[in-house]
């Protein structure tokens, strides 16, 4: 392991903390101010509904991501969040436009750059609409724009489908095919998908295998 | 300061802003230190600035919705909550549910004035719900990562072929997720269109750098698909719905 990369896991473990630290103040800081604390029944009735269904998400995006972003980018983009809709495509579309691969230091590098310039662009933009939430609201909340940003998420996922089919074809083309086919056919998979995902991440790595181990990829 | 209970009350700003000031600070660190070492391992300068720029084009369009969900969710509230939980590790799919499952736990909802113990207890919700598998990074990165770099350094073609599966799983998803309500019509209908559109547009772009030569769409074929797509969606859903 690099100087560089030992480095980013050393400076990532204390950034983690501290800003830890800064999301728990919100709450405290807004519970002592207020005297406003939840009694513990108020509270257990409001986690039971969120906490356990995010912690199986927040377990299996954990796994998912980690090897995708490599250390910088796994580091910063789960503290910046958004990360399916936005900060894994803007490192697969930098590694990929920078022909890297990763689990390599130079995918390292490329995908935190993507993800630390993808945060700084998100933070700006969030800022922009709270200065200029009273102009920016009527053209944002206007119903004949709001298809083009309720489709954020496919509109990303159709270009890189194309992007990433063109390396391994012969992996990816059934894998899409076939993972699309069970989608429609049970479309309730799509409220379970970040468990969907691993399960979908082992066959694929098993049929590469084997196809690996044929000699045809 | 005022201490009567507001959801835009200036101390939930201050909260607020300066955890956001914290993780730019961190993404200006983190960028400094890659592309310093970028530079080190021979990316040439001219290469870097144009995966910034094509990443920051990529981000704007993400961005904007997520923009729109710190409105969406200011209405119930205010805007510090939102602005802190979308910037720092939030995610707009998880906030508005979680915000509402909260709300209506607690016998109230997100169209109500929230009382101060309320907006509290949805805080203190959506802080403990997002932040808990976060814990696992510190933890288990460098493990995880470590594993994975032996498997490449064992047989670095197959080390290549097993992070490509993980990419094409993560991919699979994501279109299934965007194809699954086709068969329903309406808006299910409409993603479905849109993705198609999404992946036609770098179809196209494919072809024209390979028979063209225009190797400038390298950088840029992704988010011209994406902003494409999203255009699409106004007249598909003009006709579909």
């Amino acid at each position: 392991m690099s100087d560089y990369t030992k480095g980013i896991h050393r400076s990532g473990r204390r950034w983690f903390v501290f800003v830890y630290l800064f999301i728990y103040l919100f709450p405290i800081a807004t519970s002592v101010y207020f005297d406003a604390w939840p009694t513990w029944r108020e509270f257990l009735a409001a986690a039971i509904g969120v906490v356990p269904l995010y912690w199986a998400v927040g377990i299996v995006e954990a796994f998912s991501y980690m090897p995708m972003l490599g250390a910088g980018g796994s580091y910063l983009g789960f503290i910046t969040g958004n990360m399916s809709n936005m900060k894994v495509p803007v490192a697969l579309n930098a590694m990929e436009s920078a022909g890297v691969r990763q689990g390599t230091e130079e995918g390292d590098v490329i995908s935190t750059i993507a993800i630390a310039i993808s945060s700084l662009v998100t933070l700006a933009v969030i800022v922009v609409f709270i200065v200029l939430m009273v102009p920016l609201s009527p053209v944002f909340s206007n119903p004949a724009l709001r298809p083009a940003f309720d489709n954020v998420v496919p509109a990303l996922f159709g270009g890189l489908m194309i992007a990433f089919m063109a390396r391994t074809p012969k992996v990816a083309t059934p894998v899409i095919v076939l993972t699309a086919a069970a989608f429609i056919a049970v479309p309730a998979l799509k409220s379970v998908y970040p468990i969907v995902l691993p399960i979908i991440a082992v066959a694929t790595i098993f049929y590469s295998r084997m196809l690996y181990k044929k000699g045809k990829i | 300061m005022d201490r009567t209970f507001s959801v835009n009350h200036p101390l939930l700003f201050l909260l607020a802003g300066i955890a956001v000031l914290v993780v730019a600070v961190q993404s200006a660190v983190f960028l400094r230190k890659a592309w310093k070492r970028a530079l080190e391992i021979g990316f040439p300068k001219e290469r870097l600035k144009k995966i910034a720029v094509s990443s920051a084009v990529f981000s704007i369009a993400p961005a904007i919705a997520v923009g729109i969900g710190v409105i969406t969710l200011s209405g119930a509230l205010g805007l510090p909550l939102p602005w802190l939980r979308l910037s720092v590790v939030g995610a707009i799919m998880y906030e508005l549910s979680a915000a509402e499952t909260a709300a209506t736990a607690l016998g109230t909802s997100l169209s109500a004035t929230l009382s101060a113990t309320e907006f509290s207890t949805i805080a203190w919700t959506m802080t403990v719900g997002i932040t808990t598998g976060l814990f696992l990074i510190p933890v288990f990165c460098e493990r995880t990562l470590n594993g994975i770099s032996k498997i490449g350094m064992k047989d670095k073609k197959w080390g290549e072929h097993f992070t490509n599966g993980l990419f094409f799983a993560l991919i699979a998803t994501f279109v299934g997720n965007g194809v699954a309500d086709v068969t329903k019509g309406g808006a299910g209908l409409v993603s479905a269109l849109v993705l198609v559109v999404s992946a036609v547009v770098m179809g196209i772009c494919g072809l024209l750098r390979n028979k063209l030569g225009w190797k400038w769409l390298n950088d840029y074929a992704v988010p011209l698909s994406m902003i494409v797509a999203m255009i699409a969606a106004i007249p598909l859903t003009a006709w579909v719905c």
